[in-house]
């Protein structure tokens, strides 16, 4: 056999018996089954934008460690460990998308922790199971387009608007003018219309019944043990409880569990000493001020 | 010179150390490829905890050194067969530079005992550490198994005999 022969089969017969003693071992990993916990903590930000000075839970963030924790093969479950008031809309909607994804691979559970509503419930509703803590803060179905509008400062200062636009609701919406009556009817049909796809999703999700979803779709929040009662959530408890309804889905008995390490970046720390520099600064400046104002007083 | 007389020899001299280098990474290249890369699976995620983790777990240490014992065995398989059947690897022959014994012909049980420190970095970093402190650049196994690794260099006639007088100066 020539010299390149001998080479392939040599090759061919190291590769088959690595192979054969990696069957062997099995299929599970070095660092065992696992169920993960994804934080989805703070609001949902815009879907797409990633805002320098502003913290948010960006959806494409959580959405990358859904796909990842789908992926990875010793993770047999996962738990969204949801602290989260609402927030963008479409990003809300992404990360329930990915939430639904994920359930058809592996079980996800979903718990709420100090509050949960809105687009955090909307995120919470995608999963196998809710579980909140008895006082928890959840539901608040609903939609909010509201703004500041600065017309009646505008006019007390003698500032004028001048509106130069094509396009008969070019404008509408904008914080320097009144909005007309036909502008809040458009703007209402829109909110009513997310409001409807939120409430149609939720309960889809949840297997209820759209009118009576939208019955509690006020906008109201309830306490998780009055969520329990209208059916937004299937169980009380905490993380240990969470931990243990995911193993029982997964049936991965002797699954431990991982949480990410969050990493602090220089931002984190550089934004926390500016918050802090910050308040520090306000809190010496207002009691500087304070001190003459009471002289004031005093020989008032 | 006179007519006929041969213009060019063919020498054996102790192989760059560069060489060695870039030949051991191509070997290196191909065994994880071929030996290494079945195991991926069972190295995944393995970042995730500290060495205690592993060693503290009965069922993990036991599979562990399973799969080291069998990654070290096919790589000492690859190098010893390669070197005693063709007195190269694949790495040695993109080099051309190749394994040559110092006693008559080069044994089986020479190429394993050479290549015993290749299944694991740190011990062929201590290995080689005697390089720098040999004449001739054999690791300290090498000198143990009466081995070298050399190249093949056509050189004109003098030059030859100008190289040879350097070797035979060291």
């Amino acid at each position: 056999m020539s010299r390149f022969g001998t080479i392939v089969w040599l090759l061919a017969l190291l590769w088959l018996v690595s192979f054969a003693v990696s069957s062997l071992i099995g299929k599970e990993g070095i660092a065992g089954e696992s169920i993960k916990v994804i934080p989805v903590t703070g609001a949902i930000g815009f879907a797409g934008i990633n805002p320098l000075l502003m913290k948010y839970a960006q959806p494409d963030d959580i959405i990358e460690k859904l796909d990842k924790a789908g992926d990875d093969r010793n993770v047999k479950g996962v738990i969204l460990e949801i602290n989260c008031p609402g927030g963008a809309v479409v990003g809300s909607k992404e990360v329930a998308d990915a939430v639904k994804k994920l359930k058809q691979k592996k079980p996800v559970v979903a718990l709420i922790r100090e509050v949960g509503t809105s687009g955090g419930y909307w995120i919470a509703s995608a999963a196998d199971k809710v579980i909140a803590d008895p006082l928890s803060v959840t539901g608040s179905i609903g939609v909010a387009g509201s703004y500041l509008e600065f017309s009646g400062l505008m006019k007390k200062y003698d500032v004028a608007y001048e509106e130069i636009s094509a396009g008969k609701y070019k404008e509408m919406g904008s914080p320097f003018r009144e909005l007309t009556e036909e502008e809040k009817g458009l703007l209402m049909q829109k909110v009513n219309a997310i409001q409807d796809y939120f409430i149609e999703d939720v309960a889809r999700n949840r297997g209820l019944k759209t009118d009576d979803v939208t019955k509690i779709a006020t906008g109201e929040f309830f306490l998780g043990k009055e969520a329990k009662e209208i059916g937004l959530v299937d169980e009380l408890g905490n993380m240990d409880t969470a931990f243990n309804v995911t193993k029982e889905l997964a049936k991965a008995p002797d699954a431990r569990l991982a949480r990410e390490k969050q990493k602090r970046s220089l931002y984190d720390y550089l934004s926390e000493f500016s918050l802090r520099s910050s308040y520090l600064i306000g809190r010496g400046i207002g009691a500087e001020l304070k001190a003459p104002v009471d002289g004031m007083l005093i020989r008032a | 010179m006179p007519k006929g007389f041969p213009r060019f020899k063919l020498q054996e001299f102790p192989a760059a150390l560069w060489k060695r280098v870039v030949a051991y990474l191509i070997d290196s290249l191909v065994l994880s490829v071929v030996v290494a890369s079945p195991f991926q699976n069972f190295f995944m995620g393995m970042e995730k905890h500290g060495f205690s983790y592993y060693f503290t777990r009965f069922e993990v240490t036991g599979k562990i050194t399973l799969v080291v014992f069998a990654i070290a065995a096919l790589m000492l398989i690859y190098w010893a067969f390669m070197e005693f059947r063709f007195s190269q690897t694949i790495g040695k022959i993109i080099m051309k530079i190749h394994v040559h014994s110092l006693k008559g012909n080069l044994t089986l049980r020479q190429c394993i005992m050479r290549n015993i420190t290749k299944i694991s970095s740190i011990l062929l970093l201590v290995d080689c550490i005697h390089i720098y402190t040999s004449k001739t650049h054999q690791r300290w196994l090498e000198k143990v198994s009466n081995t070298e690794v050399v190249e093949a260099l056509q050189l004109p006639l003098q030059a030859s005999l100008r190289k040879t007088r350097e070797a035979i100066s060291i």
